[in-house]
C-alpha cells in the first residue's frame, strides 16, 4: 500500500455522508405492498422535468403565468429592484430550487452535437442577423453550432480545453459561449439553482451581468408558446450572463470570475 | 433468534424461507454501506433512499435465487447500484448526465480539532480539494475503494464496471490523486 492509500484510508473515517435513513421501520410493509406499488414506477423525489407533452403545455402555461406576474411586479419600483436580481436579463429566468439539481456529463463529441449543427461564425451570424464578435481574449472559437429552439436560434461558440481554459471536472469543452435573442413574450430561460449555488450582479462594459457560481446547476429553457424544451447540454461550470442590446449571452467555464469577466469585455 | 449471533448466510437462508426478521437483521447491518453506495450513483439522499428501498423489495423477493454459501453483502449491493443507475438512467436522459455522480465530498468535521496540528488540518484539507477537483468517475472509483471500503469487486457491482477495468481506472485515479496533492502542495508553498 503506497502513501496515497494509506492517508485514504485514514480519510475514510473523515468523511461526512448524508444520514442513512432507517430501512427496517416499515420493511415488513413495504415488502407486503411491493407488488402493488413496483419501485421503479413511483416518481423520483428530487425535481425533475417530465417529457409528456401534456405536461410541458402545463409548464408552459405556469411560464406564461410567472411571466405575467413579474411583469406586473416590474410596475412597482420597490419591488424592481429585488425582481431584477432574479429575472434581471431579459428572456432569462433564475429560479432557485430547494432540493440538490444534479449536473450534466460530458461536452464529448456527441453531445456537441445537441448544441446543433455544426456551422460558421459567418453562416450563423446570416442566419439570425446576430453579429457576433469572437472574444478577442480567446481568438476564433473551436466550432461554432446553431440550433432552433422555437422561433429562436442559439449560437453557441465552443472552445476546446487548452492551457488558458482548463477542463477540471472532465466536461471536454473548455468554455462555451451561447447567444441567443430572447423575447419574453415568447421564451423565457429558467436556470434552476441548488442549494450552495449564488447569484452576484456585476458590472460589465456592456451593463448589468450576472455570475452564478457555486454548486452545479442546469439550465432549462421553457418557451411560453405552448412548446417547451430543455437547455440540456452545459458544461455547469460557473456562468456569467449579461445582456448586450437584445442578445443574452451566457459564458460557462471553469475559469475565474475575474477572467469569466475580462473575456465577456473582450467581445465588444 | 436466541443464542449466538446468526451469521449472513443463515440470515439469509431464514429470510429466503420467509423469516422477515431475519431480513431486518440484515437489512440493519448493511443499510449503511448500501445507502452511501446509491447515494455515490444517484447523487441524491432522497433518490438513493427510493433507490435502496425498492432494492431491497427486490432483494427479498430474489432471494429464493440467492446462492446458499454466497456472500450476501455484494449479492444486495448490485442489487442497490442497479437500482440507483436505473433511477439515474430516467433522470439522466434529460441532461445527459455521466451515470455515476459521485457528488463532492465533504469532512464530518471541517474544524481543526485542539490535537490536530496545523499541518495535520491542511494535509486533510488538502486531500478533500483534490479528490473533489477530480473526474466524477475517478472521485467515485477511489470512493468506493477507500472511502466506501468496497472490495475490488463491489466496486464493480456498484459503479457497473468489470473487475478488470475497476482496477485499472483506480490504478490511473490514484496516480492523478497523488499528482494533485503533490500539485497542490507545491502551490500552496509557491
Amino acid at each position: 500500500m503506497n502513501d496515497i492509500e494509506i492517508r485514504l484510508n485514514a480519510f475514510a473515517e473523515e468523511i461526512s455522508w448524508p444520514a442513512t435513513p432507517d430501512f427496517v421501520t416499515g420493511l415488513r410493509e413495504r415488502l407486503a405492498d411491493g407488488e402493488r406499488t413496483p419501485a421503479a414506477h413511483r416518481p423520483a423525489r428530487s425535481w425533475r422535468p417530465d417529457l409528456q407533452p401534456t405536461t410541458w403545455r402545463r409548464v408552459a402555461v405556469i411560464a406564461v403565468v410567472v411571466l405575467a406576474i413579474v411583469a406586473a411586479t416590474l410596475a412597482i419600483p420597490p419591488a424592481r429592484e429585488g425582481l431584477a436580481r432574479l429575472f434581471g436579463i431579459k428572456g432569462v429566468s433564475i429560479q432557485r430550487q430547494e432540493s440538490p439539481i444534479p449536473t450534466t456529463g460530458a461536452g464529448n463529441a456527441l453531445e456537441r452535437g445537441l448544441l446543433g449543427d455544426r456551422t460558421s461564425l459567418t453562416d450563423a451570424a446570416q442566419a439570425t442577423s446576430i453579429t457576433i464578435q469572437p472574444p478577442s481574449r480567446l481568438g476564433a472559437p473551436d466550432e461554432v453550432r446553431t440550433r432552433k429552439l422555437s422561433t429562436t436560434t442559439a449560437i453557441t461558440m465552443v472552445y476546446n480545453p487548452r492551457a488558458d481554459l482548463p477542463d477540471p471536472n472532465g466536461t471536454g469543452v473548455g468554455m462555451l459561449i451561447t447567444v441567443f435573442r430572447a423575447r419574453v413574450d415568447k421564451a423565457y430561460f429558467g436556470k434552476t439553482l441548488g442549494p450552495g449555488t449564488q447569484i452576484d450582479e456585476i458590472q460589465l462594459a456592456s451593463g448589468t451581468g450576472y455570475w452564478i457560481h457555486g454548486k452545479p446547476h442546469v439550465v432549462i429553457v421553457q418557451l411560453a408558446n405552448g412548446d417547451a424544451t430543455l437547455d440540456d447540454l452545459r458544461l455547469a461550470e460557473d456562468t456569467l450572463l449579461w445582456q448586450d442590446g437584445d442578445v443574452t449571452y451566457r459564458l460557462e467555464s471553469a475559469r475565474s470570475r475575474e477572467d469569466a469577466i475580462s473575456v465577456a469585455n473582450s467581445m465588444r | 433468534m436466541e443464542g449466538r449471533p446468526l451469521d449472513d448466510r443463515e440470515l439469509a437462508t431464514r429470510a429466503s424461507n420467509g423469516d422477515v426478521e431475519a431480513y431486518e437483521s440484515l437489512v440493519s447491518a448493511y443499510s449503511d454501506i448500501a445507502f452511501r453506495t446509491a447515494y455515490l450513483i444517484t447523487g441524491s439522499a432522497a433518490d438513493a433512499e427510493d433507490a435502496v428501498q425498492d432494492a431491497l423489495v427486490k432483494a427479498y423477493r430474489a432471494l429464493t435465487r440467492f446462492r446458499t454459501g454466497e456472500p450476501f453483502r455484494p449479492w444486495l449491493l448490485r442489487i442497490v447500484a442497479n437500482e440507483a443507475r436505473n433511477r439515474r438512467r430516467s433522470a439522466g436522459r434529460w441532461w445527459r448526465r455521466t451515470e455515476t455522480l459521485a457528488p463532492e465530498l465533504q469532512l464530518r468535521d471541517p474544524a481543526r480539532s485542539p490535537e490536530e496540528t496545523a499541518e495535520a488540518a491542511e494535509e486533510r484539507a488538502t486531500l478533500l480539494r483534490s479528490l473533489n477537483r477530480m473526474k466524477p468517475d475517478d472521485r467515485a472509483v477511489i470512493t468506493c475503494r477507500y472511502l466506501l471500503e468496497l472490495s475490488t469487486e463491489e466496486t464493480g457491482a456498484a459503479l457497473g464496471w468489470p473487475t478488470g477495468t475497476v482496477k485499472s481506472r483506480l490504478s490511473r485515479a490514484l496516480d492523478r490523486l497523488r499528482g494533485e496533492v503533490v500539485g497542490s502542495a507545491v502551490g500552496e508553498m509557491a
